[in-house]
């Protein structure tokens, strides 16, 4: 009998201060929200509803006042900083719409720098996994290319290179395809799609491409999962 | 990838702002390490020369002169003193060693000295078992208007053994200057290079120069229309420039310095006294000031360092936070920042030592030329390694302010959207 897989995301009650809007103090509220091993899930909306706020909420970078979050059965709020930095480094990848690639290292390098921080891998096996992985995202000749001298679509297959190089559970993809034109969006997205389904790695993705998120087997709405309150209702 | 990697490569990825901040570094450091090891081997050869005699005794005048002209060959004798005061010193039971030198000709601006081949028997202060003079080719001169020579009298001029020349006269190369034609000398020894001040000395008998100059002073006579005797100079009417004096024992120094100044009409100096005095009131302050110099140029280096690094943290703040998201933890974002100052520190101190060592070695042959003393452009010593350690210590120093602020900064802001 198989023991089942843990949830990749597991958020209860989660309450966050956000900063103040006119005079009244806005806060964020979350009451549920679960992500299964392997799934994949689209997260849609309008700019400014919370969507980029929960993904810093999952990834650890900011932390909750109140309620929690359970990201492959470790509670963040009690992992110290650099516990949760190297939890985040084993247990999660990450895609920028904007690709935040190191300008000053090569795209293998961008990967093994990666794999250095998740702390997943042996050294010696760094190099190799990173060849093979841009050769998986159809890179191999641009190996030690600078981002610089890369097409914003190869930019972004680096990105993506990186992010499951340490074989994340969670990939937390914001906005992949925001800066590449349609015809490389759709070869960048079903890219996603494929490492994480190899990987069997779950996927949480934001974007305004509704015609995107309608090929994900879910979508959620983040007006229907979000609340922004008035701070009185927030705990101190 | 290593943080050592990660840190080199951020700092070629600004190149010249790294070229440029490296500039300040290395001229200092390069500042630093001419001055100290300039002081450090001239002192040592300033005074390793000047140890080698208690006492130099001439005509009166400034002591500092007199140890000049007569141990280093450098300024010009403060006068003459009777021979009968040399034969007076020579029978004194305090005394170890007397050797007389007469100065008054050059040979392309290398003075010719004359002396007594005792000169040569001395033994090395530094190393009594080993004699001061060593020579290269040929033997000690034996017989008048016989000459040793340097080794650079001989690089120089290109004197070798056998060759003939005539000295000029005065200590000094002047235009018009009268040639002795009638007295060439050959030179019979030519010494081994010492790093010394006798590398750039001509040596002969005292008996040449004294003949020499008997013999201008039978053409002055003649000119002032004094009838000549054609007598041979006696003993009374014979000078040396300088004696050059070893006591018995050292403590004897200031007591002879205070007999002969009161007793006679000549003049005692001790050298390694005019030497000290020499360089705590000339160089030593010159080369305060130079090391005040580099030290600020030490201070506008970590300033500078401290300026750079937080533009580039400031610049990189993105980065330092996608490092945070993959995983990095705020202490290891604190030693990259901090391995970038200790990179560009140790690049700077290594390129300026080079440089500095390098601009000795460069200026070793001037300075032996000139000073007569040699230098070991490449050696280092516990002061100047201290002096480096400061600058290298300055340099991470400088790299805290910006490591500091990398490692608190929350990653979550300079994120655009994680």
């Amino acid at each position: 009998m198989n023991t089942p897989l843990p949830a990749a995301v597991d958020i209860r009650d989660c309450r966050l201060r956000l900063g103040t809007a006119g005079t009244e103090v806005v806060a964020f509220q979350l009451d549920a929200l679960r992500i299964e091993a392997g799934e994949q899930v689209a997260l849609t909306g309008p700019s400014g509803c919370g969507k980029s706020t929960l993904l810093n909420l999952i990834a650890g970078l900011r932390r909750p006042d109140t309620g929690s979050i359970v990201v492959q059965d470790t509670e963040l709020d009690r992992l110290s900083t650099s516990s949760l930095d190297t939890f985040r480094g084993r247990t999660m990848g990450f895609v920028f719409q904007t690709f935040n690639l190191l300008e000053s290292f090569s795209a293998i390098e961008n990967v093994m720098v990666g794999m250095r921080f998740g702390r997943v891998q042996q050294h010696g096996e760094w190099h190799t996994r990173a060849a093979s992985l841009l050769e998986r995202v159809g890179l191999q000749r641009h190996l030690h290319a600078r981002p610089g001298r890369l097409s914003v679509g190869e930019r972004q297959r680096v990105a993506i290179a990186r992010a499951i190089g340490n074989r994340p559970a969670l990939l937390l993809a914001d906005e992949p395809t925001g800066a590449l034109d349609p015809a490389t969006a759709g070869i960048v997205f079903q890219l996603i799609r494929e490492v994480c389904r190899e990987g069997r790695c779950a996927l949480l993705l934001v974007t305004h491409d509704l015609d995107l998120a309608s090929q994900l087997p879910r979508q959620v709405d983040c007006r229907g999962l979000i609340r922004h309150l008035p701070t009185k209702e927030v705990s101190p | 990838m290593s943080l050592w990697r990660m840190a080199w490569r951020y700092l070629w990825g600004r190149a010249l702002v790294t070229v440029l901040t490296l500039t300040g570094i290395v001229l200092s450091a390069a500042l630093i390490c001419s001055v100290l090891t300039l002081r450090r081997e001239s002192e040592a050869g300033f005074l390793r020369e000047s140890g080698q005699y208690d006492l130099v005794v001439g005509a009166k005048g400034s002591p500092m002169q007199l140890v000049l002209s007569s141990v280093y060959h450098l300024d010009l004798p403060t006068g003459n003193i009777p021979y009968d005061r040399f034969r007076a010193l020579l029978a004194d039971p305090r005394i170890e060693n007397a050797i007389p030198l007469g100065l008054g000709d050059n040979y392309r601006g290398y003075r010719i000295v004359g002396t007594d081949t005792n000169l040569f028997q001395l033994a090395d202060r530094l190393d009594p078992q080993n004699q001061i003079f060593h020579l290269q080719a040929g033997r000690f001169f034996q017989s008048n208007f016989e000459a040793v020579v340097g080794a650079q009298v001989a690089r120089q001029t290109g004197l070798k053994l056998g060759d003939t020349f005539i000295g000029t006269h005065g200590l000094v190369v002047t235009p018009g200057s009268s040639e002795h034609k009638a007295f060439p000398y050959k030179v019979v020894g030519v010494l081994a290079p010492g790093n010394g001040v006798n590398d750039r000395a001509i040596f002969v008998t005292l008996t040449s120069v004294w003949r020499i100059h008997s013999q201008e002073t039978e053409i002055h006579r003649k000119l002032a229309g004094i009838v000549s005797t054609n007598a041979a100079p006696t003993a009374s009417d014979l000078e040396v420039t300088a004696v050059l004096v070893r006591l018995k024992s050292v403590g004897l120094r200031l007591w002879m310095v205070q007999e002969i100044q009161k007793r006679t009409e000549s003049m005692a100096a001790v050298p390694v006294n005019e030497m000290l005095r020499l360089y705590q009131q000339v160089l030593a302050p010159m080369q305060s000031v130079l090391l005040a110099v580099a030290a600020l140029v030490v201070l506008v280096s970590a300033l500078s360092i401290t300026a750079t690094l937080y533009q580039s943290a400031e610049r990189r703040r993105r980065d330092l936070a996608v490092l945070r998201a993959l995983g990095a933890h705020p202490r290891e974002i604190f030693a990259l920042v901090v391995m970038e100052a200790f990179l560009l520190t140790l690049l700077g101190l290594s390129a300026g030592w080079l440089i500095g060592h390098g601009a000795l070695a460069a200026a070793e042959p001037y300075l032996r030329d000139t000073l007569g003393v040699g230098v070991s452009p490449w050696s280092m010593d516990r002061i100047e390694a201290v002096a480096l350690g400061v600058v290298a210590l300055g340099g991470l120093l400088a790299g805290l302010v910006p490591a500091v602020l990398a490692y608190r900064r929350e990653p979550v802001s300079d994120l655009i959207a994680i």
